[in-house]
């Protein structure tokens, strides 16, 4: 039973990251039709400017979760205007923007590599700073993690839901020329999704960073398929989809290595499990729990 | 690596074997992107399952290795179904993750076996830590005699990997050929049309599976045959050379050569060469001032670039045209 909670726990923690990651993903599936393979590489972005501003500069965590935010931001948008708008503007179909989404990941991972190197970081952060209830063992970095990605995935499904600008964007979703025939400045709300999405995405990484306790440059890559099993899972374009997706894919994977008759499944199948549960969802059900329609 | 290796016979010999072995991989991606109009962006998949499989088949079958090599090349094929299938129910954007899942589902897979592929510590360890395990030794017993003879008809100092830079050259070119054979038949003029539309292609009473099917498994041999030689070529084998980044190459080299275009594959080979040759080059200059082991990273940089670069400004590649290929 102590194991059970224990595995439940350990999915949220990993499962509201992932959300978190895989609302951004979803958002620019959704609006852009893009399919952002570099997201996993925004995360690990995130990740690096935290721990520059934290350990190598001594800011406080808080203060570095901001720099990484804008940092990351920032990028997204400087990308969206070297290549992304130039792509639309061509006419670009799927296959271009995959390839694009390709280079711009391999990019920015070999650059950190390039000025980070690979070894092994870690964010000042006391991650033995542990509360333990009933035999559960739960760190402050991972309440804070919990705590902070549903906050924020549910404030982003209320602004997707029932503002102004939330109508706008479902309204870019649908379809894009008849939005801007209508009037809505596609550009700036262009500019307005990479901000929440590259945001968030940041979030995640710097989490993830601290719940994960060392991380290196292929944090990022290693996730994004992931991220995309939370997008895909929970229906894209749903921000409490993307919440649901996240949640369950975490919970599965981690769930996936629970004892039955003091046998259990080896750790290292945990990815192939992901990669299942990915796959299965694809194949059963391509629209997503809650979205629309993927298939064929 | 010192300056004076760039005139070196065997570094040139080594850069020929990557070549044409990621030369041959890309003709299967060919067959499937260009031709077939399938992102299979898991491609590397069918060449882990044709490396992995010589050196399982060698080592606990027992077989000699031409067996086991053509066993190799019935795996790899036969993996091919399960891409087929995704291809069945999932559309074109959804397409490229699930056969990136599928790859990556064969690595983590053939890692974790590692009773049967020794895990994480490659196919020495095939047999338990104890022992090193060996599939190749027929293989390189038979290069090795031929190299001296080589020596001594001609009686000049032979380069070490020569034997095989001339099997994995041969074997391009038949890839090549097989491959240009292939398209240029009624068979591969209606796998293109089933590229181009195929909601015609069905109402004109054509099978999109059995077509599908076809290109796949050819591709997945292509790709297996590239497994089979870099077994043959490295000795041994480790579940995490086979991640995405050998599907980039093949991606690559299509990008750089051109879609639907046969002679595209090599020369997109050749600049592949180019290009790997180079970030290796770099080392030897000292104007760059970086460490040897951060050159893997520039030469992915370079590749990235190529990726957008040609994404932005022309997708269809080098040699490629560009009214046909399913980009748009």
């Amino acid at each position: 039973m102590q194991e059970t909670v224990q595995l439940l726990v350990n999915g949220l923690i990993y499962g509201s990251i992932l959300a978190l990651g895989g609302l951004g993903i979803s958002m620019l599936l959704g609006v852009l039709k893009i399919a952002n393979f570099a997201h996993g590489d925004m995360m690990t972005t995130g990740a690096y400017l935290a721990f520059a501003a934290n350990t190598v500069m001594g800011l406080s965590i808080a203060l570095s979760m901001a720099v990484a935010v804008v940092g990351t931001v920032l990028l997204c948008l400087l990308l969206e205007w070297l290549i992304w708008q130039r792509l639309r503007r061509t006419g670009a179909g799927f296959v271009r923007l995959l390839l694009s989404s390709f280079g711009t990941a391999l990019v920015i991972r070999s650059l950190i590599y390039l000025f980070a190197g690979g070894d092994p970081r870690m964010l000042n952060i006391d991650v033995f700073d542990v509360y333990i209830v009933q035999g559960i063992r739960i760190s402050r970095t991972q309440v804070t993690a919990l705590v902070s990605a549903l906050v924020v995935v549910s404030i982003m499904a209320w602004v997707i839901g029932h503002t102004e600008f939330g109508r706008l964007l479902r309204a870019m979703s649908q379809n894009r020329d008849l939005a801007l025939l209508a009037g809505v400045k596609v550009g700036r709300l262009t500019r307005y999704t990479w901000v929440f999405a590259g945001g968030l995405v940041a979030i995640a990484g710097v989490l993830q960073a601290s719940v994960q306790s060392s991380f290196t440059p292929d944090m990022g890559w290693n996730l994004v398929l992931a991220l995309f099993a939370a997008a895909v899972v929970g229906g894209v374009g749903s921000a409490y989809g993307a919440l649901l997706g996240g949640l369950l894919v975490g919970v599965v994977v981690e769930m996936s290595t629970i004892s039955i008759g003091g046998h259990h499944l080896p750790f290292e199948y945990k990815p192939v499990i992901m990669f299942g549960v990915l796959l299965s969802v694809l194949w059963l059900r391509p629209a997503g729990l809650l979205g629309e329609a993927a298939r064929a | 690596m010192n300056a004076a290796s760039l005139f070196d016979l065997s570094f040139w010999v080594s850069i020929g074997i990557t070549v044409a072995i990621f030369g041959i991989l890309a003709a299967g991606f060919q067959l499937q992107f260009g031709y077939a109009g399938l992102m299979n962006f898991g491609h590397v998949a069918f060449m882990a399952i044709g490396a992995y499989t010589t050196a399982i088949l060698i080592v606990h079958a027992g077989l000699s290795w031409p067996w086991a090599a053509l066993g190799a090349l019935v795996m790899s094929m036969a993996g091919g179904l399960v891409v087929v299938a995704l291809s069945s129910r999932i559309r074109l954007e959804y397409f490229a993750l699930a056969t990136l899942a599928y790859s990556e589902l064969v690595r983590y897979l053939i890692q974790n076996l590692s009773s049967v592929t020794g895990g994480t510590q490659g196919t020495p360890a095939m047999l338990g830590n104890q022992t090193v395990t060996e599939y190749g030794t027929a293989w390189r017993d038979m290069l090795t005699a031929s190299r001296d003879w080589l020596t001594d008809v001609t009686g000049r100092e032979i380069p070490v990997d020569l034997p095989m830079f001339v099997v994995s050259l041969v074997a391009f070119a038949l890839v090549l050929g097989l491959l240009w054979h292939l398209v240029s038949s009624p068979w591969g003029l209606v796998t293109r049309a089933m590229r181009e539309d195929e909601l015609a292609f069905t109402a004109r009473g054509y099978s999109v599976q059995k077509y599908r099917l076809w290109a796949v498994a050819i591709s997945a041999g292509f790709a297996g045959l590239a497994g089979v030689l870099y077994a043959f070529y490295y000795l041994a084998l480790y579940p995490s050379e086979f991640d995405s980044e050998f599907t980039l190459y093949a991606v690559l080299i299509v990008l750089l050569g051109g879609t639907a275009r046969v002679a595209g594959v090599f020369v997109g080979a050749a600049l592949f060469g180019v290009i790997y040759a180079g970030t290796r080059m770099l080392a030897v200059l000292p104007i760059t001032g970086l460490p040897p082991e951060k050159f893997a990273y520039l030469r992915t940089v370079v590749i990235g670039l190529i990726f957008i670069v040609f994404a932005l400004y022309r997708p269809q590649g080098v040699l490629g045209r560009r009214d046909e290929i399913a980009f748009e």
